[in-house]
């Protein structure tokens, strides 16, 4: 469409690697050029491992670009829009993919008013139409009640942000090499207007990074009913060596911090096993945590929707079940 | 004295069970039940708290600019009597399920007209289509800068503070003034209403602007070509039979062991 061509995906460093985001959406940007027929382009903004830029050859990329700045150290949408901007002016990509993280979300929209061109965030699918030659957005909406799906149709580049978690990392062949291309941009600072204060590492970080990983979350919701509830999941969550996490009624009561909130605008979890205590199963959090391999629902009300997605549940106090559960799991840990 | 505006839509319930809401495929519509009274997007609700305890600790004034095809005078009265200064209702016909580029339109256009403005507030996305995009709309059509997901905001010599949510913390960010802000839960939740605070402004006027009022135009940029409700997920649940809380709850502990499904490693 007017020379605009190829898939650029917004990626991501994690030190000397890709993100796993980006090895997400390497995986579905792959599938989206094949549908093209063009190439794969991968862009960091400001990230400096060359070890990570060459990695992106390895996981699918045509050609892999870092611009380097030093606007560019701390994200900020201004100067991270000028250097969009800029890319999009000598790339022209027909298509652009970001994640759907604390920058995609920032980025992606402004930059598509900007371009005056469309978006859709956080979709759950993409793929090139066959009728129109133009990317499919699929995108939950209502909370995950429905899909829609959106075209731009006339504008470009398309523009649109992938949830985490939907898709797996691409395969990584290491035999695939190639030079990292250098882009050079001229950032204006006067046209910044935010500044960078500092960064303060959240207390509740080690619990974040723990319920990112764990292979057992024990989950909490309004059904706790007060605070103390959690001290409880926290001991079920220890005797099963996992993390705890909560809905939003549990984060809005100050129950919980924020960090921990597992849901469609909080974190997205895929653990071996999902217990959910308290928690009536609204799909704005199943959006959070269906991928689990077992869901467990332990809720008061036999009529919460949680158990419709729960593999195992039960009906019944909470505090009672948790207290048989938990001296159970003691008994059968101690007598190993 | 710092004017804010916080921008809020009215939507249907997000929080009604999802078994009572259809979607009428053909028409690529949602079908609600009858009967449900509307409410504000939740995170707008987040964003109206951030401007409250901005108010909190120096004076401002708060303008609330609510968007809908119908906006019920309760629901409206609800923000002044929370402590907003003043609500403008943008109301028409031609707000329904109107998509977020136009909605920016709308804002934006909304704003220009109420004129003075310091701080935009807005919740990070609607709770009915989730887009998540008409506050960069509005930011871009207004030219100003912006932060998302603050979890604070504070005016300190002609500047605005925000503490922005990311995932591994909390970055501190200063940005020049007008700008616009967008809100999540992390803000809090915004404050009860007593009886005593609604009586009193329930004879308050309450403005409505048209969508011709604010010389809205509408245009095409994303089509939405289906819209459907998709396979949900839902399993086959197998619920622990049992007498007691505790009985279940061990004999929940025991099939899970047995099963290999927890601490498979013991």
């Amino acid at each position: 469409m007017e020379g605009y061509q190829n898939i650029l995906i917004f990626g991501e460093m994690e030190g000397d690697r890709l993100s796993t985001l980006t090895t997400q959406l390497m995986r579905i940007g792959k599938e989206v050029s094949k549908g093209l027929k063009q190439e794969i382009h991968l862009l960091f903004l400001g990230g400096e491992s060359q070890k990570a830029g060459e990695e992106g050859y390895g996981y699918g990329a045509d050609r892999v670009y870092m611009a380097l700045n030093p606007l560019l150290e701390n994200y900020m949408t201004d100067p991270y829009l000028q250097a969009m901007e800029q890319v999009v002016s000598k790339l022209k990509p027909a298509i652009i993919l970001f994640g759907q993280n604390d920058k995609g979300l920032d980025l992606a929209p402004r930059l598509a008013f900007r371009l005056k061109t469309g978006v859709t965030l956080d979709c759950v699918d993409l793929k090139i139409n066959s009728e129109n030659g133009l990317l499919e957005q699929v995108k939950p909406v209502f909370g995950g009640k429905a899909h829609s799906h959106y075209f731009c149709v006339d504008r470009h580049p398309q523009i649109a942000s992938v949830r985490d978690g939907v898709f797996d990392p691409a395969d990584y062949d290491r035999s695939k090499a190639g030079e990292v291309l250098q882009l050079s941009l001229s950032l204006d600072p006067a046209n910044i207007r935010t500044r960078f204060l500092k960064k303060q590492e959240d207390v509740s970080l080690a619990l974040a990074l723990k319920l990112a990983s764990a292979n057992v979350v024990v989950s909490g919701g309004r059904g706790l009913k007060k605070k103390e509830g959690v001290d409880l999941i926290r001991e079920t969550a220890d005797l099963l060596d996992g993390a705890i996490g909560g809905s939003r009624p549990a984060v809005d009561y100050g129950w919980l911090p924020s960090t921990l909130q597992v849901g469609l605008t909080g974190k997205k979890v895929n653990p071996q096993v999902y217990i959910a205590v308290g928690i009536s199963g609204a799909l704005q959090h199943m959006a959070g945590c269906s991928k689990s391999k077992t869901i467990i629902a332990i809720n008061s009300d036999e009529s919460a929707p949680i158990f419709k997605f729960s593999h195992f549940g039960v009906v019944g106090n909470y505090r009672e079940v948790l207290e048989g559960f938990n001296d159970e799991i003691r008994r059968t840990r101690e007598s190993k | 004295m710092p004017n804010i505006i916080v921008c809020m839509k009215v939507i249907i319930d997000p929080e009604m069970p999802f078994s009572l809401f259809n979607v009428d495929r053909e028409n690529r519509k949602p079908m609600p039940p009858s009967g449900m009274p509307p409410v504000f997007s939740p995170f707008d609700e987040n964003a109206l708290e951030a401007a409250l305890k901005v108010k909190d600790k120096q004076e401002c004034v708060i303008t609330v600019l609510s968007m809908g095809k119908s906006l019920p005078k309760a629901v409206l009265q609800k923000v002044l009597a929370v402590g907003a200064d003043e609500v403008v209702g943008l109301e028409d016909q031609e707000f329904e399920n109107l998509d977020p580029f136009n909605t920016a339109q709308v804002m934006a256009n909304a704003i220009k007209k109420v004129g003075d403005y310091d701080l935009v507030f807005t919740g990070r996305q609607a709770g009915d289509w989730d887009a998540g995009l008409v506050w960069a709309g509005i930011a871009e059509l207004l030219d100003i800068p912006s932060i998302t997901i603050g979890r604070n905001a504070e005016i300190q010599d002609g500047k605005v503070i925000v503490e922005r949510c990311v995932s591994d913390g909390i970055e501190i960010l200063e940005s020049d003034m007008p700008a616009l802000v967008t809100f999540s839960t992390e803000v809090g939740e915004l404050r009860h209403v007593s009886l005593q605070a609604l009586m009193k402004v329930k004879r308050q006027e309450i403005s409505k602007w048209s969508a011709s009022d604010m010389g809205f135009v509408k245009s095409t940029v994303m089509q939405m070509r289906d819209l459907y409700e998709p396979d949900l997920g839902q399993v086959e649940c197998y619920l622990v039979p049992g007498d007691s809380g505790e009985d279940k709850g061990r004999d929940l502990a025991k099939k899970l062991l047995d099963e290999g499904i927890i601490l498979r490693e013991m």
